[in-house]
């Protein structure tokens, strides 16, 4: 009797090899022999403005199936024909989460079929974060020139303040000098940001799912246009969350004198949350709030040549262009915030001492 | 009784990181931790000179000088009797500290 039930588990064992074999060679995708890991396949557009729905969805299932189900997951990333930086960011920290809360074989994935996407990934430090080896075929020397120059990964649970002293100096260095304010104030605003992921991300830890207080960063520079993005990510609760409903007042306050009244939900969606936080400069607790921080960020946009603040916080997005303000909210929450500061400039940077 | 100056470059540090001491070096709380000592050494009016630092976010000087008045319990009306600020390159930074200073709310206390 054991025998033959023995024999029937072998079978099946065999038929979902069979299975996923025919499934893998059909969808031209990586065949993965273990069975116990669940495959996801990405998109091939990953891009929080012109995807998002379907690119939120695939790390939600990343984040519920490692953390939740803990279960073990097989990225496919050989359909991905385009991947965003902010969505890189994210996705490395998921991969990078999991991996320090499970163990470092809970996530393994494929090499994108292309170069390009391969080449981002590489320049990023995706693979030299997660102690991945780099593809042998598709090395370096033999990519094409680039358009864009990528600041590897960095992470952290603490501000580095000399860090980002040495990041602005490279940004003089190479992109464009300031004055001093200007210089002081792009160092604070980038300091303000990653302060505010430990003073407000993590309210609660919840065990097996929380690396609380770390911070994501990345740059890249687009060498045709000479514009610097810089992009920062917590996995914290969002700042919708963390706003104490008790200022809701204030909030509604803060939303007139932006919006007018016309517009002002009874409950404001993560959008207007956002917004309404950009505005506050207090806390409950008579602290400096968030606000400050944005504040610094606008100034530095309306003193370059051009440049945008963006801050994608759980299912709301913020956008601050040309001195307009816009927002609106995703069906969605990407799980944390990013901000995403643009700009770019001719000569030396003055900003007034106002 | 001299004026006496508290330069934060010369006496802290050039660089200005985050709000605790426990969230990274050059915080706002060791600052405060700095000037209190110095605030009790000398008598009278102070003058803090904030040029020569490589740039201060606002909770950091929240909590070096609105935690004056939250964590160490000094009186408004006295911090602003004594201290002075000075700062040639960007002023807004004075802006910000004495914000930080009216608005702090005494621990314990609770904001309306």
């Amino acid at each position: 009797m054991r025998v033959v039930r023995r024999a029937e588990r072998r079978l099946r064992r065999v038929r979902a090899v069979v299975a996923r074999r025919t499934y893998a060679v059909g969808r031209g995708i990586h065949f993965d022999p273990v069975l116990e890991r669940e495959q996801i396949i990405l998109p091939t557009q990953m891009s929080f403005s012109d995807n998002r729905d379907a690119t939120v969805d695939v790390l939600i299932l990343l984040r519920e199936t490692a953390l939740k189900r803990r279960r073990s997951v097989m990225l496919h990333f050989a359909d991905v024909e385009r991947i965003d930086a902010d969505v890189a960011l994210v996705l490395v920290s998921e991969i990078y989460r999991i991996r320090n809360l499970r163990s470092p074989r809970s996530v393994t994935g494929t090499y994108p079929r292309q170069r390009t996407v391969y080449e981002q990934l590489r320049a990023m430090g995706f693979y030299r974060l997660l102690s991945v080896a780099e593809h042998p075929d598709l090395s370096p020397e033999r990519s094409g020139p680039t358009s864009r120059v990528y600041l590897p990964f960095l992470t952290g649970n603490r501000v580095e303040a000399e860090l980002v002293d040495l990041f602005v100096t490279g940004v003089e260095e190479n992109l464009f000098a300031m004055n001093e304010v200007a210089r002081g104030r792009l160092v604070a605003a980038i300091i303000e940001a990653m302060n505010n992921t430990l003073d407000h991300a993590h309210p609660v830890v919840i065990a097996g799912e929380t690396m609380t207080h770390r911070w994501w960063l990345s740059s890249w520079v687009d060498i045709a246009t000479r514009a610097i993005t810089v992009m920062l990510f917590d996995q914290g609760v969002g700042i919708p969350a963390t706003l104490d409903p008790s200022l809701y007042e204030r909030i509604r306050a803060a939303l007139q004198d932006v919006i007018g009244l016309r517009s002002i939900s009874l409950r404001p969606s993560d959008g207007e949350m956002i917004l309404a936080a950009t505005e506050l400069h207090r806390t409950g607790t008579g602290q400096s709030g968030r606000g400050k921080g944005f504040l610094n960020m606008k100034r530095f946009v309306d003193a370059c040549d051009s440049g945008e603040l963006k801050v994608l916080s759980n299912r709301g997005r913020y956008s601050y262009l040309d001195g307009t303000e816009s927002h609106d909210e995703a069906s969605c929450s990407i799980g944390g915030t990013v901000i995403e500061w643009r700009f770019r400039h001719e000569g030396k940077m003055e900003m007034a001492d106002e | 009784m001299s004026e006496q100056v508290f330069s934060i470059a010369e006496r802290f540090g050039k660089y200005a990181g985050p709000r605790f001491k426990k969230q990274g070096a050059h915080s706002g709380e060791a600052l405060r931790g700095v000037l209190v000592k110095f605030l009790e050494a000398n008598a009278g009016v102070v003058t803090i000179v904030l040029d020569g630092t490589r740039g201060m976010g606002s909770s950091f000087l929240d909590e070096a000088f609105g935690g004056l008045v939250r964590t160490e319990g000094k009186s408004r009306n006295d911090l602003m009797r004594r201290l002075r600020f000075q700062s040639r390159i960007d002023p807004s930074y004075i802006e910000t500290i004495i914000d930080s200073i009216e608005r702090a709310v005494p621990e314990g206390q609770l904001v309306h």
